[in-house]
């Protein structure tokens, strides 16, 4: 008889080490998951009309909102209920605004969203048959970055039914409305998210963007600096620098750190202030999702 | 020089051509064009293509169109259609070529889950050099986005 002991044994090594291996890269590929941007789908209006009236009066507004919702809830992607923070807001200051474009602008900032969808449902009438043009066009709520935009136009019918033309004009552009979106993610994926940044200086502060360091350098020159070695692939866009102002309106960061977890914007935004406070300047900050907003005292 | 030809017997050269012309003619046909087209709007979900087929014979040709239809969506999209960017994002092409194994069996095994609807709308040989049908094929394509988000091709839809 042949003592097979001796070939068993380090066959049994064998797969024991390959299985542990196994089972180490499986913990190697846990990840964190990626914070999902909230998303929240609204009337589009003019200045002087109120989303609330919009959503009240306009049917056709109504329906498409709501097949735009479905869209989404098709790629099992849920997105805030307008109508849900409407109502709780109902008699909140939004609601006792004047100015309508600051009450849209308030309310996706009270909301949460991270990005909208505006959506524009307008009527075509005409001797050879009716028709409904409709808008989608999605933005990011805090640098109002426009990521995806579609329209559709229904076919003409002779018909006062404008419901149903409005189905059939998002029945045909919703899916690729969607993918459109997605490629911003995946850019997004790729490239980081967008933040927005608003520096700006208490009124009794001593200094200014102009205030000149000892080696020449201007503060406003040594903020850019700073935008250039922690934005991520060093993407940032500065909309405008006065003597007591800089807006960058655009600034990449990662969606995770170095370590796998969520990139942290409270924790970004400690670092810039522990930068400013490396020269000499303390800080106060306001953070609303996306934008942050730096006082320099 | 001296070459040594191996003699040959006429039965084995027989068998040659017969077993070479089984593999050559009714394998899939590994014609690749861009010719597909959306022929009616869809509803959401869901694409209705008219697409190219080449090969000898029927079957192939018809597999053929309708593998073709499957890889605009997936690498180019179909212009006018639900699916107008392709399916596999904007690399599409590098995807494709990493996971080339993975794809080779999804044409032979998965695409037919994924088909409505399919009607061979005419079918003609000429040549190779020519399609020789034309078929109308109907895609889930929620149910292709899926099966790809599930077998981790594509990302779901979100960050």
């Amino acid at each position: 008889m042949i003592n097979t002991t001796f070939i068993y044994r380090p066959i049994g090594a064998m797969i024991l080490l390959i299985w542990s291996m196994g089972m180490y890269a499986q913990d190697d590929t846990k990840s964190v998951k990626t914070v999902q941007p909230k998303i929240m789908v609204v009337p589009y209006t003019s200045a002087e009309k109120s989303i609330s009236k919009e959503l009240q009066n306009n049917d056709l507004v109504r329906l498409a909102i709501s097949k735009v919702k479905e869209a989404f809830d098709r790629r099992n992607f849920p997105t805030i209920d307008l109508n849900a923070k409407l109502r709780l807001l109902q008699n909140d200051k939004v609601m006792e605004m004047s100015n309508q474009t600051s009450i849209k602008q308030e309310l996706i900032e009270i909301s949460g969203a991270d990005m909208y969808v505006e959506t524009e449902a307008n009527i075509n009438r005409s001797s050879s048959g009716n028709s409904v043009t409709v808008i989608l066009s999605a933005y990011d709520a805090f640098t109002g970055v426009s990521l995806a935009n579609k329209s559709g136009v229904s076919p003409r019918f002779f018909t006062e039914s404008y419901e149903q033309l409005v189905d059939k004009a998002l029945e045909e552009m919703t899916d690729d409305f969607m993918n459109l979106l997605q490629i911003k993610f995946d850019d997004i994926n790729a490239n980081g998210r967008m933040l927005s940044m608003n520096i700006s200086f208490a009124e009794d502060s001593e200094f200014d963007m102009d205030y000149e360091f000892d080696d020449l350098d201007l503060l406003s020159d040594r903020i850019e600096d700073w935008f250039v070695k922690n934005s991520y692939n060093e993407q940032y866009h500065i909309q405008g620098v006065t003597a007591t102002k800089m807006i960058v309106d655009e600034f990449r960061v990662p969606l995770k750190t170095e370590n796998g977890s969520n990139f942290r914007i409270s924790k970004f935004v400690q670092k810039f202030r522990k930068y400013l406070k490396s020269l000499g300047l303390s800080s106060s900050r306001d953070l609303q999702g996306g934008r942050i907003f730096i006082t320099i005292n | 020089m001296n070459f040594v030809i191996p003699s040959i017997s006429k039965t084995s050269v027989l068998i040659l051509t017969a077993v070479s012309l089984i593999l050559f003619t009714d394998c899939r046909s590994s014609k690749i064009t861009g010719e597909t087209r959306v022929i009616e709007k869809s509803t959401p979900g869901t694409i209705v293509l008219s697409s190219a087929g080449y090969g000898k014979i029927k079957r192939t040709s018809v597999n053929n169109a309708i593998e073709n239809a499957a890889r605009n969506i997936l690498l180019r999209g179909i212009p006018d259609s639900n699916q107008s960017t392709p399916l596999l994002g904007l690399g599409a092409e590098q995807v494709f070529a990493k996971k080339k194994n993975y794809f080779e069996n999804f044409f032979d095994k998965d695409l037919e889950k994924f088909v409505l609807r399919r009607e061979i709308l005419s079918y003609n040989f000429f040549n190779i050099n020519t399609p020789s049908s034309e078929v109308l094929v109907s895609f889930n394509l929620d149910a292709l986005r899926r099966h790809l988000e599930q077998d981790g091709i594509i990302r779901s839809f979100g960050i």
